[in-house]
């Protein structure tokens, strides 16, 4: 596996350069989110129930469950929002705000929000989504955030919101333990694919999609 | 005229004479007439079809052939595997007494060759060693009434007397049935291991024949064989000024069934039995602390060097979206990938 050039924008969901600074689809960056959810760094819970979902030995169980995630890794940290959105459609927007604009306050100095995979769920919206820091961009991808979202799906469907967290937590243990052995024995696969300059890799596709269909137009 | 002479003459030789025939001095033959002859020459006669007609004139069957004997009407006798006993009048032959020979086979299981031989054999035996072997012969599948059981036999007619003696119920064609009693000194000195398998051994050699007159010769020779060791330990016993008793003590039979190596094939099992479930303790207890290491173990990821994206100083990691509304739908049906900005138009 490696790192890929390409990641996805949290607003339009199409592909970008991992190097953009704005999305060249849809033009959207920070800014665009500090605007909706504000610009000031937060102060929260790693855990945050704030739709009121978790009874209290839920909230400690999934606690335990960060816990032994965090012993388990030593340099992540895994954080779960549980909220009430008006906009489904922000979910994803809002973890990758909140990951950003978040300072966890049980959350040990030495893990930065780079080591972070945040979980948020719209109770309201009922739609889970998944978000990680820049550390674990070569080891995780979307399918893996999917096939973890998809182990707490039948729970989240009842409104077993601490058995769909626990399972989440699980899948996403058994695939970070397997992408950890796999960079342990070959870290250089790993390695950030080298890139061309800022911009020129998006111009250069397009050139070249352009050559290929000259290429494939008949001739008159 | 004979078949010969008119054989001859149609394949155009003369006809033989009377007179030569007369010469020579056999049987007068069959003669046959000119008639005949023509009738022959014209084919409405063929030689030698009065020899297969069915009748035989005034000769009768009954007069040519004797009458078959009739079948036996005795019952036929079905054997239907279960033991029989003893006839009772052999009792008397088998246990009224101390036999005279040291073969007892009332009921004629030998032939009166192979008696002879058996006889033979334990007489030279008896010669040769101070323990005399004695074989009661039984038929195969027989049983022995309570009143002659070997220990009541042996107390009746073999415990009087100095002579040490092992007597033997021998069960043709089956020698895992066989008994052993020997005299109580022997007894004493020798165990009731030893007995059992000096009976097992002869027992074995036995069955190395099939029929069961080759096994009675084996079981006898080995038997006297594994007597005679028995003997040299009774001579250490006395030799070492050990008491061999007076024969008083009540005999112990001991029998050919391999108990001895049964309870070894139980060890065996139960080695076995043992030895698995160890095995699988230890797989379990093995699989159950690589498990346990595997919980406390702990995972790390190189550090890699990642260009900031979109603006975003600690995360910009877009993982899925999932939908939980409807029950009816898979999870990859409500994968959320429709964008935000479409969503809101």
């Amino acid at each position: 596996m490696k790192l890929s050039a390409m990641s996805k924008c949290p607003r339009c969901v199409q592909r970008i350069h991992r190097s953009a600074v704005v999305c060249p689809h849809c033009g959207f960056d920070m800014s665009d989110v500090d605007i909706l959810f504000g610009e000031d760094n937060v102060r929260l819970a790693a855990l945050t129930d704030a739709a009121g979902v978790l009874r209290a030995k839920e909230r400690k169980d999934v606690r335990l469950l960060m816990n032994e995630f965090e012993r388990r890794f030593p340099q992540l940290f895994f954080g779960v929002y549980l909220g009430a959105f008006e906009e489904v459609s922000h979910l994803r927007q809002f973890g990758f705000w909140l990951l950003n604009r978040g300072a966890f306050v049980d959350v040990e100095d030495s893990r930065s929000n780079e080591c972070g995979i945040l979980l948020s769920v719209d109770v309201a919206g009922k739609a889970a989504g998944l978000s990680y820091g820049y550390a674990l961009h070569p080891f995780l991808d979307e399918d893996d955030t999917f096939a973890a979202l998809s182990a707490g799906h039948p729970f989240f469907l009842q409104g077993q919101y601490f058995k769909g967290i626990e399972m989440v937590i699980k899948k996403l243990d058994s695939i970070l333990r397997r992408r950890s052995k796999k960079a342990g024995k070959g870290a250089v696969e790993y390695e950030e694919e080298p890139t061309v300059e800022e911009g020129a890799g998006e111009l250069l596709e397009r050139i070249r999609s352009r050559h290929k269909q000259q290429k494939k137009a008949p001739k008159k | 005229m004979s078949i010969w002479s008119l054989t001859g003459q149609l394949f155009g030789q003369e006809p033989v004479t009377e007179a030569t025939q007369a010469d020579a001095n056999w049987p007068a033959l069959p003669s046959w007439s000119i008639e005949e002859l023509e009738l022959i020459r014209s084919g409405k006669l063929e030689i030698g079809t009065a020899l297969f007609i069915d009748d035989p004139g005034e000769v009768a069957y009954s007069d040519l052939f004797e009458p078959l004997p009739l079948a036996s009407e005795a019952p036929e006798v079905i054997d239907d595997g279960q033991p029989k006993m003893v006839k009772i009048e052999f009792f008397q032959s088998y246990f009224g007494g101390r036999p005279a020979s040291y073969l007892v086979d009332p009921q004629g299981l030998l032939s009166a060759q192979e008696l002879s031989d058996r006889q033979a054999f334990l007489d030279y035996h008896a010669g040769d060693s101070q323990i005399d072997l004695y074989i009661y012969l039984f038929d195969e599948n027989q049983r022995v009434p309570s009143d002659g059981e070997i220990t009541y036999t042996f107390k009746r007619n073999f415990s009087r007397g100095n002579g040490l003696c092992a007597l033997v119920y021998y069960f043709m064609g089956e020698p895992e049935r066989t008994l052993l009693v020997t005299s109580p000194q022997v007894d004493a000195v020798v165990s009731e291991t030893a007995r059992k398998s000096a009976l097992v051994y002869s027992k074995l050699q036995a069955e190395s024949k099939s029929e069961p007159v080759s096994q009675l010769e084996n079981f006898s020779a080995a038997l006297s064989i594994r007597l005679y060791w028995m003997e040299q330990e009774l001579l250490k016993a006395s030799g070492a000024g050990l008491s061999l008793g007076d024969g008083g003590a009540e005999p112990s039979v001991v029998n050919a069934e391999e108990v001895v190596e049964e309870a070894e094939d139980k060890d065996t099992k139960v080695l076995l039995v043992v030895g698995v479930v160890s095995g699988m303790l230890v797989v379990l207890g093995a699989g159950f602390v690589w498990w346990t290491l595997q919980q406390r173990k702990s995972y790390r990821f190189p550090e890699m060097e990642v260009k900031p994206l979109l603006g975003a100083p600690h995360a910009a990691g877009v993982g899925a979206v999932i939908h939980f509304g409807n029950a009816t739908l898979p999870p990859s049906v409500q994968k959320e990938q429709v964008p935000d900005y479409l969503r809101k138009m």
